[in-house]
Order: C-alpha cells, then structure tokens, then sequence
C-alpha cells in the first residue's frame, strides 16, 4: 500500500501541476454582507482556485515528504503511530510558489483527524487542529480535499454535539463538490 | 458514320447520357437544343452563400454530435462519483435536520442539500446518456 500511497500522492501533486490551468474561474466571491449570526449556521464559502505552478525541486521534495507521511501512516501499527506519521507530514514546511500544497495538506490534517477521533478523548484535539484550518473566514481550494475535509470536520463536529458546526461544515462541503461539479461540466 | 450516331456521340460528348443524372447539359427538346438542367427547388440553394451556409450547419451539427459522443468516461466517472459523495453527504445533513425539525435554518440547509443531491445525479446521468 505504501507504494500505491506514495504513487497516487506524487501523480496527484504532479496531475495538479499540469492541470491546473483547467481550475480556473472556480472563484466564489464572498458575499460582503454575508455575515455569521450568532447562534446560526455559518455557510460562508470562501474558495479560490489552485494557480498552476512551475515544478521545482522544493516543491517535488515536499510531494516526497507528504507521500513518505501517509506511507508511513499506512504501514503503522497501531492509532498512534499513524497520528504520529502524520503530524510529522504536517509540520512538512510549505514550500513557497507551490499551491498544489495546500489540498494535499488538507487531505493530510483530515486524515490526521479521523485518526485522532479512533483515540479516547481525541474528537475535541481533532477538532481544534481541523476547524481553523477550515474557517469559514478562510478561501478554500476547489479541491475534493477541501470537501472531505469539511466532511470530516463535520463528523467531528456530530460526535461533539455541535449540530451548527456539522450543518455548516456539511452545507459547505456539499458546495465545494457542487462547484467542481459545474467546473467538470463546462 | 450514320448523322444520328454523330448526334448521339456528341450529346454523350458533352455529358448528357443517361447516367449524367440531370446535372450536366441536356438536349431541350422544345427549344430544339442544348440548355441548362431547370432549376430544381430554391435557385439560392445553389449559391455560394447558400451552401458556405449549409456547409457550417452540417459541420456544428457534427460538432455537436462529435463533443456529445467523445465527451471522456473519465468527466463522467468524476461526476457520478461527486453525485455518490454529494448525496452521502446530504443524508447526513438531513438526519441532523431530522433532529431539529422545528429549526428553519435546518431544514433549509436539508432542502439545499437534497436538491444539489438530484442535481449532480442529473449530471452524472446526462454524461452516461450522452456517452452511449
């Protein structure tokens, strides 16, 4: 599996180095009254698209670095090792001028986080890593890693009894996947 | 040789045998001669403009068939499967409604959510359809 892992990982960072000239015009705009009430359902969806970028050795080294992480996360024997696995991949440095980064570092954190919640009293750790990452403030990438992200996010969110939270976070989920579904149909 | 095999070689000659199939010049016989074929339909269609015209329609009519036929398995497979993850997700929405029936924002959300569900299953179909 630590092969396949690795594989998929560096031809999804390269696909995305290729391609992603065909993500454009994927930008939602914030509406600027839109605004989270207190007590409601934050929807807000701020997304942008991944520019492409030119391949450089820096940025194939962290495609290395993330596709060792889950590797390592897939061979691991138990919970822990995995969480730990990942986390190092984590703390990987972002390489500059290297968009494609930021699906797979969410792709990262979100599996990091299911990982979490398997361990006793990890739900409220994984959440406090997964939901700055994901806040409704913040631009996501059009990516499917966003949408699993904000679906793990949601998950969490259920086993904490935050229902706004996982509304919310499922909502936004359903929109990422909508906009790369209108992408895909232009 | 005979005056009338002069005159059946020559209307051969000149393309109106039988098998030039009204295209070509042909004997007339009421003005006793060789004229134009009679036009046949609207004398426009003949004409440059005209068959440029026609001959743009018959290539976007086989654009269009060419891009619905071609269309990559490859888009569809994505849009089925964002179909399959968008209406997973929309159950789990759902059901938290489910748990706030009262609540407007909930069952908003849930309605949202079932009709981005149908949607992406209608693209997922369109694509399939359109790749028979």
């Amino acid at each position: 599996m630590s092969v396949g892992v690795r594989s998929s990982v560096l031809a999804r960072g390269l696909v995305a180095l290729v391609l992603g000239a065909c993500a454009s015009a994927c930008e939602v705009s914030p509406d600027a009254d839109e605004r989270a009430e207190a007590g409601a359902i934050d929807t807000r969806l701020r997304t942008h698209a991944i520019s492409p970028s030119v391949p450089t050795p820096q940025g194939l080294a962290y495609l290395e670095a993330i596709a060792d992480a889950h590797a390592r996360a897939d061979a691991a024997a138990d919970a822990e090792d995995r969480a730990a696995a990942l986390r190092q991949g984590l703390a990987q440095p972002l390489p500059a001028d290297l968009p494609e980064a930021e699906p797979l570092r969410l792709e990262l954190a979100a599996r990091l986080c299911e990982t979490l919640a398997e361990q006793p009293s990890g739900v409220p750790v994984a959440l406090d890593l997964l939901a700055p990452m994901l806040d409704p403030e913040r631009s996501l990438p059009v990516d499917r890693a966003s949408a699993r992200a904000l679906v793990v996010l949601g998950d969490l969110a259920v086993e904490a009894g935050d229902d706004a939270l996982a509304a919310g976070s499922y909502m936004r989920a359903i929109r990422v996947m909508s906009l790369l579904r209108q992408e895909l149909e232009r | 040789m005979s005056m009338r095999r002069i005159v059946f070689a020559l209307a051969l000659a000149l393309g109106c045998g039988p098998s030039a199939g009204g295209v070509g010049p042909t004997v007339d016989p009421d003005r006793g001669g060789i004229g134009e074929d009679p036009p046949k339909g609207d004398p426009e269609d003949r004409s440059m403009g005209a068959l440029q015209r026609k001959l743009e329609s018959f290539r976007s009519k086989k654009s269009l068939i060419m891009s619905a036929s071609t269309r990559d398995p490859a888009v569809c497979e994505q849009l089925c499967s964002l179909a399959s993850d968008i209406c997973e997700v929309q159950e789990k929405l759902c059901e938290l409604a489910d748990e706030h029936p009262g609540d407007d924002q909930y069952q908003n959300l849930c309605r949202e959510a079932h009709n981005e569900c149908r949607e992406a299953q209608a693209s997922c179909v369109r694509c399939v359809e359109s790749n028979k």
